[in-house]
Protein backbone atom coordinates (compact mmCIF):
# COMPACT_ATOMS: atom_id res chain seq x y z
CA UNK A 1 0.00 0.00 0.00
CA UNK A 2 1.38 3.47 -0.83
CA UNK A 3 2.18 5.82 1.98
CA UNK A 4 -0.19 8.78 2.12
CA UNK A 5 -0.05 12.15 3.81
CA UNK A 6 -2.73 11.11 6.29
CA UNK A 7 -0.67 8.03 7.20
CA UNK A 8 2.46 10.12 7.53
CA UNK A 9 0.58 12.28 10.01
CA UNK A 10 -0.61 9.17 11.86
CA UNK A 11 2.97 7.87 12.09
CA UNK A 12 4.19 11.22 13.34
CA UNK A 13 1.41 11.53 15.90
CA UNK A 14 1.54 7.92 17.14
CA UNK A 15 5.30 7.97 17.56
CA UNK A 16 5.15 11.37 19.25
CA UNK A 17 2.49 10.10 21.70
CA UNK A 18 4.80 7.24 22.72
CA UNK A 19 7.86 9.49 22.82
CA UNK A 20 9.74 7.54 20.15
CA UNK A 21 13.01 9.09 18.99
CA UNK A 22 13.31 8.65 15.22
CA UNK A 23 14.02 10.49 12.00
CA UNK A 24 12.75 10.10 8.48
CA UNK A 25 15.70 9.10 6.32
CA UNK A 26 16.33 7.97 2.75
CA UNK A 27 14.26 9.12 -0.15
CA UNK A 28 11.14 9.47 2.01
CA UNK A 29 13.06 11.93 4.19
CA UNK A 30 14.25 13.85 1.15
CA UNK A 31 10.69 13.99 -0.18
CA UNK A 32 9.50 15.51 3.10
CA UNK A 33 12.18 18.18 2.65
CA UNK A 34 10.80 18.93 -0.82
CA UNK A 35 12.75 16.60 -3.09
CA UNK A 36 10.54 15.70 -6.06
CA UNK A 37 10.90 11.99 -6.68
CA UNK A 38 9.05 8.74 -6.11
CA UNK A 39 9.45 5.91 -3.64
CA UNK A 40 7.26 3.19 -2.26
CA UNK A 41 8.00 3.01 1.43
CA UNK A 42 8.96 5.20 4.34
CA UNK A 43 12.31 4.75 6.06
CA UNK A 44 12.70 5.56 9.73
CA UNK A 45 16.07 5.91 11.45
CA UNK A 46 15.23 4.85 15.01
CA UNK A 47 17.38 5.41 18.08
CA UNK A 48 18.66 2.06 19.27
CA UNK A 49 17.62 1.84 22.93
CA UNK A 50 15.33 -0.79 24.50
CA UNK A 51 12.89 1.75 25.92
CA UNK A 52 12.70 3.50 22.55
CA UNK A 53 12.16 0.19 20.78
CA UNK A 54 9.40 -0.77 23.22
CA UNK A 55 7.68 2.56 22.68
CA UNK A 56 7.97 2.05 18.93
CA UNK A 57 6.29 -1.36 19.15
CA UNK A 58 3.34 0.18 20.99
CA UNK A 59 3.07 2.91 18.35
CA UNK A 60 3.33 0.44 15.45
CA UNK A 61 0.58 -1.75 16.89
CA UNK A 62 -1.59 1.33 17.32
CA UNK A 63 -1.02 2.11 13.64
CA UNK A 64 -2.17 -1.39 12.68
CA UNK A 65 1.07 -3.31 12.22
CA UNK A 66 0.60 -6.98 13.03
CA UNK A 67 3.66 -7.82 15.13
CA UNK A 68 4.02 -11.14 16.92
CA UNK A 69 6.00 -11.46 20.13
CA UNK A 70 9.24 -12.47 18.41
CA UNK A 71 9.05 -9.60 15.93
CA UNK A 72 8.28 -7.15 18.73
CA UNK A 73 11.28 -8.38 20.69
CA UNK A 74 13.54 -7.88 17.66
CA UNK A 75 12.40 -4.28 17.36
CA UNK A 76 12.86 -3.68 21.09
CA UNK A 77 16.36 -5.14 20.80
CA UNK A 78 17.04 -2.91 17.80
CA UNK A 79 18.11 -5.29 15.06
CA UNK A 80 19.87 -3.07 12.56
CA UNK A 81 17.33 -3.41 9.77
CA UNK A 82 13.64 -4.37 10.01
CA UNK A 83 11.35 -4.42 7.01
CA UNK A 84 7.62 -4.22 7.76
CA UNK A 85 5.00 -5.10 5.19
CA UNK A 86 2.49 -6.34 7.72
CA UNK A 87 0.66 -3.10 8.27
CA UNK A 88 -1.32 -0.41 6.47
CA UNK A 89 1.79 0.69 4.50
CA UNK A 90 5.39 -0.43 3.99
CA UNK A 91 7.87 0.76 6.56
CA UNK A 92 11.61 0.15 6.96
CA UNK A 93 13.09 0.55 10.44
CA UNK A 94 16.79 1.29 10.33
CA UNK A 95 18.65 1.30 13.62
CA UNK A 96 22.15 1.63 12.14
CA UNK A 97 22.18 3.29 8.73
CA UNK A 98 25.39 3.26 6.75
CA UNK A 99 27.37 6.49 6.75
CA UNK A 100 25.97 8.15 9.90
CA UNK A 101 28.10 8.03 13.02
CA UNK A 102 25.29 8.01 15.58
CA UNK A 103 21.63 8.74 16.08
CA UNK A 104 22.50 11.55 18.47
CA UNK A 105 24.61 13.29 15.83
CA UNK A 106 21.88 12.98 13.20
CA UNK A 107 19.27 14.13 15.74
CA UNK A 108 21.34 17.23 16.41
CA UNK A 109 21.26 18.09 12.71
CA UNK A 110 17.59 17.21 12.15
CA UNK A 111 15.12 19.33 10.24
CA UNK A 112 11.48 19.63 11.32
CA UNK A 113 8.89 19.85 8.54
CA UNK A 114 5.34 20.22 9.89
CA UNK A 115 6.60 18.46 13.04
CA UNK A 116 8.02 15.56 11.01
CA UNK A 117 11.59 14.98 12.22
CA UNK A 118 13.78 14.51 9.16
CA UNK A 119 17.48 13.81 8.69
CA UNK A 120 19.52 16.70 7.34
CA UNK A 121 20.09 16.34 3.58
CA UNK A 122 23.80 15.85 4.23
CA UNK A 123 22.99 12.78 6.35
CA UNK A 124 20.60 11.40 3.74
CA UNK A 125 23.34 11.80 1.14
CA UNK A 126 26.00 10.33 3.44
CA UNK A 127 23.92 7.20 4.02
CA UNK A 128 23.38 6.73 0.29
CA UNK A 129 27.06 7.28 -0.48
CA UNK A 130 27.99 4.66 2.12
CA UNK A 131 25.35 2.19 0.93
CA UNK A 132 26.70 2.58 -2.62
CA UNK A 133 23.95 0.58 -4.30
CA UNK A 134 23.28 1.04 -8.00
CA UNK A 135 20.05 2.88 -7.26
CA UNK A 136 21.89 5.19 -4.85
CA UNK A 137 24.67 5.94 -7.32
CA UNK A 138 22.06 6.78 -9.91
CA UNK A 139 20.13 9.15 -7.64
CA UNK A 140 23.03 10.93 -5.94
CA UNK A 141 23.80 13.66 -8.52
CA UNK A 142 20.21 14.92 -8.43
CA UNK A 143 19.98 14.52 -4.66
CA UNK A 144 23.20 16.52 -4.19
CA UNK A 145 21.81 19.20 -6.48
CA UNK A 146 18.65 19.27 -4.34
CA UNK A 147 20.78 19.65 -1.21
CA UNK A 148 22.52 22.68 -2.78
CA UNK A 149 19.16 24.15 -3.81
CA UNK A 150 17.68 23.51 -0.36
CA UNK A 151 20.67 25.08 1.41
CA UNK A 152 20.36 28.14 -0.80
CA UNK A 153 16.68 28.47 0.11
CA UNK A 154 17.49 28.06 3.80
CA UNK A 155 20.04 30.87 3.62
CA UNK A 156 17.65 33.10 1.70
CA UNK A 157 14.97 32.58 4.33
CA UNK A 158 17.45 33.21 7.12
CA UNK A 159 17.07 29.70 8.55
CA UNK A 160 20.31 28.66 10.26
CA UNK B 1 23.74 45.03 -19.62
CA UNK B 2 22.18 45.53 -23.03
CA UNK B 3 22.65 41.86 -23.91
CA UNK B 4 20.70 40.80 -20.83
CA UNK B 5 23.69 39.50 -18.94
CA UNK B 6 23.73 40.30 -15.22
CA UNK B 7 27.03 41.65 -13.99
CA UNK B 8 27.98 41.84 -10.32
CA UNK B 9 30.81 43.61 -8.50
CA UNK B 10 33.00 41.67 -6.10
CA UNK B 11 32.63 42.96 -2.54
CA UNK B 12 35.94 41.50 -1.38
CA UNK B 13 39.23 40.28 -2.84
CA UNK B 14 38.85 36.77 -4.21
CA UNK B 15 40.72 33.92 -5.84
CA UNK B 16 39.33 32.07 -8.86
CA UNK B 17 41.29 29.23 -10.37
CA UNK B 18 44.43 30.33 -8.51
CA UNK B 19 44.22 33.90 -9.79
CA UNK B 20 43.72 36.84 -7.45
CA UNK B 21 41.04 39.47 -8.08
CA UNK B 22 40.52 42.64 -6.13
CA UNK B 23 37.34 43.95 -4.58
CA UNK B 24 35.33 45.77 -7.21
CA UNK B 25 36.15 43.33 -10.00
CA UNK B 26 33.26 42.52 -12.29
CA UNK B 27 31.70 39.06 -11.97
CA UNK B 28 29.52 37.35 -14.56
CA UNK B 29 27.94 34.15 -13.31
CA UNK B 30 28.13 31.33 -15.81
CA UNK B 31 24.60 30.15 -14.94
CA UNK B 32 23.42 32.55 -17.59
CA UNK B 33 23.16 31.99 -21.27
CA UNK B 34 26.43 33.77 -21.89
CA UNK B 35 29.64 32.94 -20.09
CA UNK B 36 31.28 36.29 -19.68
CA UNK B 37 34.71 37.39 -20.54
CA UNK B 38 35.23 40.21 -18.13
CA UNK B 39 37.62 43.11 -18.47
CA UNK B 40 38.85 44.65 -15.27
CA UNK B 41 41.47 47.30 -14.68
CA UNK B 42 43.74 44.34 -13.98
CA UNK B 43 43.09 42.26 -17.06
CA UNK B 44 40.60 40.01 -18.76
CA UNK B 45 39.25 36.64 -17.59
CA UNK B 46 36.47 34.22 -18.29
CA UNK B 47 34.10 33.67 -15.34
CA UNK B 48 33.38 30.02 -14.82
CA UNK B 49 32.41 29.96 -11.17
CA UNK B 50 28.69 29.37 -10.61
CA UNK B 51 28.96 29.81 -6.86
CA UNK B 52 29.93 33.46 -6.62
CA UNK B 53 28.21 33.99 -3.27
CA UNK B 54 31.39 34.74 -1.39
CA UNK B 55 32.45 37.19 -4.05
CA UNK B 56 29.25 39.12 -4.72
CA UNK B 57 27.38 38.64 -1.47
CA UNK B 58 24.53 36.93 -3.34
CA UNK B 59 23.24 33.39 -3.13
CA UNK B 60 24.50 31.03 -5.84
CA UNK B 61 22.32 29.91 -8.69
CA UNK B 62 22.39 26.40 -10.08
CA UNK B 63 25.33 25.11 -12.07
CA UNK B 64 24.37 25.43 -15.75
CA UNK B 65 23.79 21.71 -16.17
CA UNK B 66 21.42 21.61 -13.17
CA UNK B 67 19.17 24.56 -14.00
CA UNK B 68 16.31 22.27 -15.07
CA UNK B 69 16.54 20.34 -11.79
CA UNK B 70 16.41 23.55 -9.77
CA UNK B 71 13.28 24.55 -11.65
CA UNK B 72 11.74 21.21 -10.65
CA UNK B 73 12.81 21.76 -7.03
CA UNK B 74 11.29 25.24 -7.02
CA UNK B 75 8.05 23.91 -8.51
CA UNK B 76 7.90 21.18 -5.86
CA UNK B 77 8.51 23.72 -3.11
CA UNK B 78 5.40 25.60 -4.20
CA UNK B 79 3.21 22.53 -3.61
CA UNK B 80 1.80 21.76 -0.16
CA UNK B 81 3.39 18.81 1.62
CA UNK B 82 0.21 16.72 1.24
CA UNK B 83 0.36 17.13 -2.54
CA UNK B 84 4.07 16.33 -2.65
CA UNK B 85 3.48 13.10 -0.75
CA UNK B 86 0.57 12.12 -2.97
CA UNK B 87 2.83 12.37 -6.01
CA UNK B 88 5.82 10.73 -4.34
CA UNK B 89 4.67 7.45 -2.84
CA UNK B 90 3.87 4.97 -5.56
CA UNK B 91 3.69 1.27 -4.93
CA UNK B 92 5.41 -0.86 -7.54
CA UNK B 93 5.73 -4.56 -6.95
CA UNK B 94 9.34 -5.60 -6.39
CA UNK B 95 9.93 -9.35 -6.71
CA UNK B 96 11.37 -11.10 -3.67
CA UNK B 97 11.56 -7.85 -1.71
CA UNK B 98 7.78 -7.58 -1.50
CA UNK B 99 7.14 -11.29 -1.03
CA UNK B 100 7.48 -11.39 2.75
CA UNK B 101 5.45 -9.53 5.34
CA UNK B 102 8.36 -9.17 7.74
CA UNK B 103 12.14 -9.41 7.54
CA UNK B 104 14.86 -8.45 9.97
CA UNK B 105 18.63 -8.46 9.87
CA UNK B 106 21.04 -8.38 12.78
CA UNK B 107 23.34 -5.94 11.01
CA UNK B 108 23.02 -3.58 8.08
CA UNK B 109 25.87 -5.52 6.45
CA UNK B 110 23.73 -8.69 6.69
CA UNK B 111 20.93 -6.86 4.94
CA UNK B 112 23.24 -5.68 2.15
CA UNK B 113 24.58 -9.22 1.73
CA UNK B 114 21.04 -10.60 1.53
CA UNK B 115 20.07 -8.00 -1.08
CA UNK B 116 23.02 -8.98 -3.26
CA UNK B 117 22.27 -12.67 -2.95
CA UNK B 118 18.49 -12.67 -3.16
CA UNK B 119 17.33 -9.71 -5.25
CA UNK B 120 17.43 -9.41 -9.05
CA UNK B 121 20.21 -7.09 -10.26
CA UNK B 122 17.82 -4.78 -12.04
CA UNK B 123 16.18 -3.68 -8.79
CA UNK B 124 19.36 -1.69 -8.13
CA UNK B 125 20.15 -3.00 -4.63
CA UNK B 126 23.58 -4.30 -5.67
Amino acid sequence: MPFEYRQAQEVRDALAREGVRYLFIGKSGAILLGYPDTTQDADLFVEKAPANGAALVVALRTLGFDLNAEQASEIVRGKDFVQLKNGPFDLDLIFAPDGIESFAAAWGRRIEIEAFPVCHPDDIIASKVAANRAKDRESLPRLRSFRDYWMTQQRRSGTP
Amino acid sequence: MKAGVVVHRAIAPSTVQDKQYSAGSFVVKSAQFVVGVVTTPFGCYAQRMHDARGVTGEEPGPPPDQAAWWEEFAAAARRPLATRLRYAFIHTYKPVLDDARYRSFETTADYRTWCKAALPDWLGYH
